[in-house]
């Protein structure tokens, strides 16, 4: 890592680096709030008509606020590294487009499902619950193609389904999580269910990245497996198999539990997801900094004028701990139970 | 220049140009057919002297936009804007204290009507397609020409993602107006009686308060 350390000296070394930090805050905070939330309007499609309601009023004082993290970091990618933005969102066109789509169709049926009439309930929950599935497909193709560097071969279109898939399996053991977490009797024990099945698909995708990162490239390959380099990133790997142990025993053990009235540990599932992402994400960004675009865009050569970056940098240290603060106060103000919904 | 607020319809300099009001601009012919102008307005308004010197649209040559989506999205906008100016002017005369007329004429509503959905969609509309095709072969005038930014997305793509677009927004428009017309209509249904008498207080005329 000579050259990081290197480009630590001048602000003009170091400010690229403090921006990318704040993006990929801004990134991971997107993928962990709005995948729950996400995560909860795709197993709608799954609930009984008459748990609807309370899924969708246990994200209602949330979803929104989740997905201004979207706007931000996309926003700081514009301003920041602006070639990096044209190369990325032009080689993503077609699955940024769908998932406009897919959070416009979420976005307008949260409100639509309650005044749009009784008749036409049913048909806002399926636009609410296909918007979800399809924001997080296109999401996760995009994740796909990105890890590969949009070489747009069939090996990289085919990963990227594998890919897209899994990281709505991920969305959905989020939501699942949620919704244990926030709901009671027989619409908690189906989410345990759901969870189950989906923290399968995030262990097929987390597995599947781990392994497609490093062919990817030679330099990810090294910094992976160099000798000293291996034995000290044995802990990241490691941590996520035991996550991955400790969900797993949790939504074994909790149906009974649950059943004998015992809400210990209802929290496991989702904190223990929550770690995962976190980890997946920590693991990515080892493999890929300096890369905005891998083998082809690094962080400097993508980053704007020194003066711009400093603008950028004063104003996210501004906005963000706002950002930062009224999500941490939100939660506890709508901690507990979901309760009916009123709007 | 094209972008100017009254385009002129001629290709080359003169001095006290009209104005045309309307007309059908033919670039191949470099003519306006069927003009209909104000003598002397374009000089006065671009150069503020009835006899000032307006560039012709040679003097840009090369560097144009098409002209008749502009020349005829300018009239629309301005037409339409006189004519939501219009509609105000009626209301207000309807509506004023000593009226005779009890209630707003069903002239009223339907203008008020086309006033939101024709005037304001398509007024704002036409003055977006006057500015953004005014402002062709650039993007950032100037600075950047369309050209020049435009990505590597190939335009069949980009016509499906359009049509996509356009697919789901008069899709929503429709629900959208659906379900207004049911949350309205669901208000004069099922509000419950405000006053005693079991009925609901007569509605207060708009310019009513003192007569």
């Amino acid at each position: 890592m000579n050259e990081i350390e290197t480009a630590l000296q001048a602000p003009g070394g170091w400010l690229p680096l403090a921006i990318l930090a704040i993006m990929g805050l801004a990134m991971l905070a997107y993928v962990i709030l709005d995948g729950y939330d996400l995560g909860v309007g795709t197993l709608l499609g799954a609930a009984g008509e008459r748990d609807k309601d309370t899924m969708v009023a246990s994200i209602g004082p949330f979803w929104d606020a989740n997905e201004t993290w979207l706007v931000l970091g996309v926003g700081i990618l514009l301003v920041a590294f602006p070639p990096a933005h044209g190369l990325i969102l032009g080689a993503l066109y077609l699955p940024v487009a769908l998932m406009l789509v897919g959070l416009t169709l979420r976005g307008v049926a949260f409100d639509f499902r309650t005044k749009g009439g009784a008749d036409r309930k049913a048909l806002w929950n399926r636009a609410f619950s296909a918007g979800s599935v399809l924001a997080s497909l296109a999401q996760g193709y995009m994740l796909g193609q990105w890890v590969t560097g949009f070489r747009g071969d069939g090996w990289a279109t085919l990963f990227s389904a594998l890919i897209a898939v899994c990281l709505l399996g991920t969305h959905m053991l989020l939501g699942a999580g949620w919704l244990i977490m926030k709901t009671e009797g027989a619409l908690q024990v189906a989410a345990v269910r759901w969870a189950r099945v989906s923290l399968g698909l995030t262990a097929v995708g987390v597995v599947a990245i781990s392994a497609a990162t490093p062919l990817v490239g030679a330099s990810i390959f090294e910094r992976w497996f160099a000798l000293p380099d291996v034995v000290l990133l044995a802990p990241l790997p490691l941590a996520t198999l035991l996550l991955f142990f400790i969900v797993e025993r949790s939504l074994r053990r909790l149906p009974t539990r649950l059943e004998q009235g015992n809400a210990y540990g209802d929290g496991v599932p989702f904190a223990g997801a929550v770690g995962i992402a976190m980890l997946a994400f920590y693991g990515l960004a080892y493999s890929l900094l300096p890369w905005l675009v891998v083998d082809r865009l690094t962080v400097w050569q993508a980053a704007s004028s020194t003066e711009s970056l400093w603008m950028i940098f004063v104003g996210a240290c501004v906005v963000l701990p706002v950002i930062v603060g009224y999500t941490v106060f939100s939660h506890p103000v709508f901690a507990g139970k979901a309760t009916a919904l009123q709007y | 220049m094209p972008g100017d607020a009254l385009p002129p319809g001629s290709s080359d300099a003169v001095r006290g140009a009209p104005a045309s009001l309307f007309g059908l601009p033919d670039e191949a012919a470099r003519e306006t057919r069927l003009a209909i102008e104000v003598p002397k307005l374009a000089s006065l308004v671009l150069t503020h002297e009835l006899e000032g010197e307006v560039k012709g649209l040679d003097a840009s040559a090369g560097k144009l936009p098409p002209v008749a989506p502009v020349f005829l999205s300018f009239r629309l906008m301005v037409g339409i804007g006189l004519l939501m100016l219009a509609v105000s002017w009626i209301g207000w005369w309807q509506l004023r204290p000593n009226s005779r007329r009890p209630e707003p004429s069903s002239l009223l509503t339907a203008s008020l009507l086309e006033m939101v959905f024709f005037g304001l969609g398509g007024g704002v509309l036409a003055g977006w397609y006057t500015t953004e095709i005014g402002r062709q072969p650039w993007l950032v005038y100037g600075v950047l020409t369309t050209a020049q930014a435009a990505g590597p997305v190939p335009a069949p793509t980009i016509a499906l993602t359009l049509a996509i677009y356009i697919a789901m927004y008069l899709a929503l428009v429709v629900a959208y107006v659906a379900t207004v017309f049911r949350l309205a209509r669901k208000v004069t249904t099922e509000e419950p009686p405000r006053s005693a008498t079991g009925s609901l207080p007569a509605p207060r005329r708009l310019g009513a308060a003192s007569a």
